[in-house]
């Protein structure tokens, strides 16, 4: 049955991979991040222009992630450009940001910061980053940054360690200041994929640490699982650090869909198969509970993908959908897509 | 086109609104655009009724209710009204058709309607739709003991309003032979909504 | 006295027609809010204009199609909605003084 996800001409926000560096050493980072930036990585002078030109394009809001912006050179100037033009939103595990730091981000004028906490304790998040002392700079910098009046989000994502501890993240989280807790899935992405029967949880398993999450009362809760489960690669945008329009962080791994310094990325939006068939909502199967709280169908197409290996299938994280998957198993690696190609399973059409 | 002024010349001009936009979920701050479109749901149909609750508020009761009517919720952004709809039609319940007021003097009623639209439904995993009053009552149940869903949430709320008032009434489509007054009343699968009034000892929340 | 609407400085707007509404940057403080049609065209119209000018444009606009928002407590409540939400300003036009008319 041919289904249809809301329709956008051209995208109003994007995600930028600012870089793959980070001074963290997390098992299961999706990027494989090193301390020293990647070869071919954009400089803060080539990013500045881009992201003109995209407000330009007509983008209104740019989600800054990494790797670590904040250990990007220039990062603070690049901020600097971009928030006259564009809400601004910096993910970060808060290394490095101090006092002055947040107040500089207020002062610059960033709308909204996330920090990643990956335990509700030292011990718990320090294991996870693989740097000793972490924990206490994440925490740290989350006060900081409710301090200098920026609107803070705590982000978990689910694993066997933070199952348990959701309930205490949450409250630590609303002890630190924040505004929201968003627990993410876990995807079988970049280094992630190694360590994947360690962290993965069953279906059962990530259901069950949701329902038995309980947050202080007016924190806000983000979550992606049933019902709300959304399809959104109709309004996705992003690009990585090395200038690649990708769509989504979590396809970083599957598509290329061209240079975005190269190309307006409204232009590659429009005409790039792959991507405006994963807009589309071209899916196998729909969950009605999510596709009326979300107004999209099939829920996530890069753990469809991933899962199933075709991009149509439905999202196994969708418990409505999963039938029977087993998510605490590694899925195969997956081909990426270049320009103008459909990846199905493991063959390349087109 | 561009212009607001063309598309209202073709939409036509809906209640204003100017909210903030709330960055959703996953790590990609998505916004959620279509809060700001008209709701799901479409209103008064021809969809034959199915239930309707009948009370009375006064004047503040009626503007608190409308307050409560046409504002997104915090979290979702989704408007009650909704949100509701949508719970009942993805559940296989019906349609919620809407809140209606006869205004008065002193008193005005209010009036909420439930209707049968099986082509609406969009429930693709419930073992079925609602084909009779049992199975009615037993998935209207399911939704109102899940503290997850806004939809029911938002119910209870109309309800919670509706058991308050000393008029209070209740139009079902049952057949009253086959109603055993004596005991089903109380039994939550076949009067739902009887655990929130009554005294079954089961424990049953009213979360607004 | 008329009130005067403008835009607050700074605000951008981008109109996302295909899903009949547009998005309003504010960057100080930094928010995103989110316009439907009617919004919009209220929006729109507060560029320096008086209150009775808007009005009158704004019937204009919605006479046709009708609506909800063809009231004029809806005009009422998007101004309200939109000057919350810092995109708007108002000023109140000076009155005008023999003084003023005799410096003209």
């Amino acid at each position: 049955m041919k289904r249809s996800n809301p329709v956008l001409d051209t995208p109003p926000k994007i995600t930028i991979g600012i870089t793959e560096a980070c001074p963290l050493r997390c098992s299961y980072c999706y990027a494989d991040c090193a301390r020293s930036p990647k070869a071919g990585e954009l400089s803060a002078e080539r990013w500045i222009p881009l992201l003109q030109d995209l407000a330009a394009q007509g983008v209104i809001q740019a989600y800054f992630e990494g790797g670590e912006p904040l250990a990007k050179p220039g990062f603070l100037s690049i901020l600097r450009a971009t928030t006259p033009l564009m809400m601004t939103l910096l993910r970060t595990h808060g290394i490095g940001l101090t006092r002055e730091v947040a107040n500089e981000l207020a002062d610059i004028g960033l709308g909204r910061g996330l920090v990643d906490l990956m335990g509700a304790d030292a011990r718990t998040h320090d294991a996870a980053s693989g740097v000793p002392g972490s924990f206490e700079q994440s925490c740290a910098a989350i006060r900081h940054l409710v301090a200098a009046g920026i609107p803070t989000d705590v982000l978990v994502i689910l694993t066997v360690p933070t199952a348990p501890q959701l309930s205490d993240i949450a409250r630590l989280a609303a002890e630190l200041g924040a505004k929201r807790i968003g627990v993410l899935r876990l995807y079988p992405l970049g280094r992630a994929r190694t360590v994947w029967s360690e962290l993965a949880l069953s279906m059962e398993a990530q259901t069950a640490a949701l329902a038995a999450l309980q947050r202080p009362t007016g924190l806000g809760l983000m979550q992606s699982w049933h019902p709300n489960d959304h399809n959104c690669c109709w309004q996705a945008a992003a690009i990585n650090a090395f200038g690649r329009a990708i769509g989504c962080m979590y396809l970083r791994d599957y598509v290329d869909f061209g240079d975005a310094t190269a190309t307006p990325y409204n232009e590659i939006f429009r005409t790039d198969p792959l991507y405006r068939s994963l807009r589309s909502g071209d899916v196998e199967e729909s969950c009605g509970d999510c596709s009326a709280t979300q107004g999209s169908h099939g829920g996530c197409r890069s753990a469809a993908f991933a899962f199933h290996g075709r991009w149509t299938a439905p999202d196994p994280f969708d418990s409505a959908l999963n039938r029977g998957t087993d998510l605490t198993l590694l899925p195969p690696p997956r081909p990426r897509a270049s320009t103008g190609r459909i990846a199905d399973g493991n063959n390349l059409v087109g | 086109m561009t212009n607001p002024r063309d598309l209202i010349r073709s939409r036509g001009a809906p209640m204003p609104l100017a909210r903030p936009m709330p960055t959703e979920i996953r790590s990609d701050g998505g916004l959620m655009i279509s809060l700001l479109q008209a709701p799901y749901w479409a209103g008064p149909g021809t969809n034959p009724v199915l239930a309707e609750w009948t009370w009375h508020l006064p004047l503040q009761g009626l503007i608190d209710l409308r307050n409560f009517l046409v504002t997104p919720d915090p979290e979702t952004g989704i408007q009650p009204e909704a949100a509701i709809d949508a719970a009942l039609k993805g559940h296989g319940i019906g349609s919620y058709i809407g809140t209606f007021v006869t205004q008065g003097a002193n008193l005005s009623q209010v009036r909420v309607l439930f209707g049968h639209a099986p082509k609406a439904m969009t429930n693709a995993y419930a073992p079925k739709a609602a084909t009779d009053p049992g199975s009615f009552n037993r998935l209207i149940y399911a939704l109102l003991q899940d503290r997850d869903s806004q939809g029911s949430r938002n119910l209870r709320y109309l309800r919670k309003l509706w058991s308050e008032s000393a008029t209070r009434a209740e139009v079902r489509l049952i057949m009253l032979s086959q109603v055993d007054l004596a005991g089903e009343l109380n039994d939550p699968e076949n009067s739902p909504f009887s655990a929130d009034l009554l005294s079954t000892g089961k424990p049953v929340e009213t979360p607004l | 006295m008329a009130t005067i609407w403008s835009a607050s400085p700074g605000v951008r707007l981008r109109p996302i027609p295909e899903q009949e509404c547009c998005l309003a940057y504010v960057p100080r403080p930094p928010a995103l809010h989110g316009l439907n049609l009617t919004s919009w065209l209220v929006l729109s119209l507060c560029d320096g204009r008086t209150q009775p000018a808007i009005a009158e444009d704004y019937f204009a606009a919605v006479a046709e199609s009708g609506g909800p928002g063809a009231t004029a407590g809806a005009l009422d409540s998007a101004l309200i909605q939109l000057e919350a939400l810092g995109l708007i300003t108002r000023t109140v036009d000076a009155p005008i003084t023999k003084t003023c008319k005799e410096a003209q």
